[in-house]
């Protein structure tokens, strides 16, 4: 179960981090905007560090779709950017919506496990959790809800999210 | 009564013949042959999983003598290797049963772990693609050597040790 919790954060952070650079790619020229999105891509560097350690220290094969998780999540945050700053938002909203139950559920699951050796593990999803959450409300403040077809887009993200999930989870 | 069996190899061979002497020698019936999950294999996957754990316990005191993941791997592969040893007249029917079509999935399962274990105990923190390519990799080189070690006569296995450094 541990197991494939880490292989799918390891990916789902992979995916995280190159969203926002497809987003600074196209909506970079925005002084305010670069800041932002700066900010939310290095917060998301840290956490791919932190899954990246948890791989190595707990034995995890990591998905094989890790590579295709980084290009899909770059394509993700272009074609969002593309259609607009509120529709970059809402993409954020729906992958951090997405990411942040995840990790709830996960933490749900490992709450239940009562080794001293999962506290730290527990520490930073928790930690992820919160910044994820952030994100959410972040990319809410900025008109995530006011996108055009805001309610298909989200579903459209979160979907797709749960599929990738899925699939990590098992390849 | 596996462990037994496994000293009978040398003369009965990978197969179901060593379990059910090894269980007769031990008092038990021979029909306890099933303990060995499928005659030979069941017996020889025994001895990998045995093996790979006596390397990790005997490899454990010894790494930090090393200074490069290079060396601790080339160490890690010896010990293992050495494992083998006292079964190295009759490895090569054993490599004849594990390339079956039937016990293929089995011997990539025991491959798998062993490659994968040998490279934690060198210390690797890979993470990504190259978690895959090292683990490829170490197998085939491991799978070479351990089968040039079944021909090799020369003293104390030097050849061995030296067709591993070269691919190592």
């Amino acid at each position: 179960m541990i197991d494939r919790f880490i292989r799918i954060n390891q990916a789902g952070e992979t995916a995280a981090v190159t969203i926002y650079k497809g987003q600074l790619a196209v909506l970079g020229h925005d002084p305010k905007l670069k800041r932002l999105l700066e900010h939310m891509r290095d917060q998301e560097v840290v956490h791919l560090q932190i899954m990246d350690k948890h791989i190595a220290d707990f034995h995890v094969r990591p998905t094989i779709l890790q590579p295709v998780a980084a290009v899909g999540g770059y394509i993700l945050g272009v074609t969002s950017a593309l259609l607009g700053m509120k529709s970059a938002m809402t993409c954020t909203e729906a992958v951090e919506t997405r990411i942040g139950g995840h990790y709830n559920d996960q933490l749900r699951d490992l709450y239940l496990l009562k080794h001293k050796e999962l506290d730290d593990l527990k520490r930073s999803i928790a930690k992820c959790r919160d910044e994820e959450l952030e994100h959410l409300d972040t990319a809410v403040d900025h008109g995530a809800q006011l996108a055009p077809l805001h309610q298909l887009q989200f579903e459209l993200i979160k979907g797709g999210c749960s599929v990738a999930i899925w699939l990590c989870a098992r390849i | 009564i596996l462990d037994h069996a496994l000293t009978k190899v040398g003369g009965l061979g990978w197969t179901r013949e060593s379990v059910i002497e090894a269980a007769s020698e031990l008092g038990y019936s021979g029909m306890a042959h099933g303990v060995a999950e499928g005659g030979g294999i069941g017996l020889l996957s025994h001895f990998l999983d045995r093996a790979l754990d006596e390397t990790c316990i005997e490899v454990d005191d010894q790494l930090h003598e090393f200074d490069s993941t290079g060396d601790r791997l080339r160490f890690i592969c010896r010990t293992r290797l050495r494992q083998t040893l006292p079964y190295v007249k009759r490895w090569p029917e054993a490599a004849a049963l594990l390339a079956q079509p039937e016990n293929v999935p089995l011997a990539m399962d025991h491959l798998g772990r062993l490659s994968s274990q040998m490279w934690y105990l060198a210390g690797d923190d890979s993470a990504r693609v190259d978690w895959y390519l090292r683990r490829s990799a170490l197998a085939a080189v491991y799978l070479s050597t351990e089968l040039y070690m079944c021909e090799d006569r020369s003293p104390n296995h030097e050849y061995t040790w030296m067709f591993l450094k070269k691919r190592l």
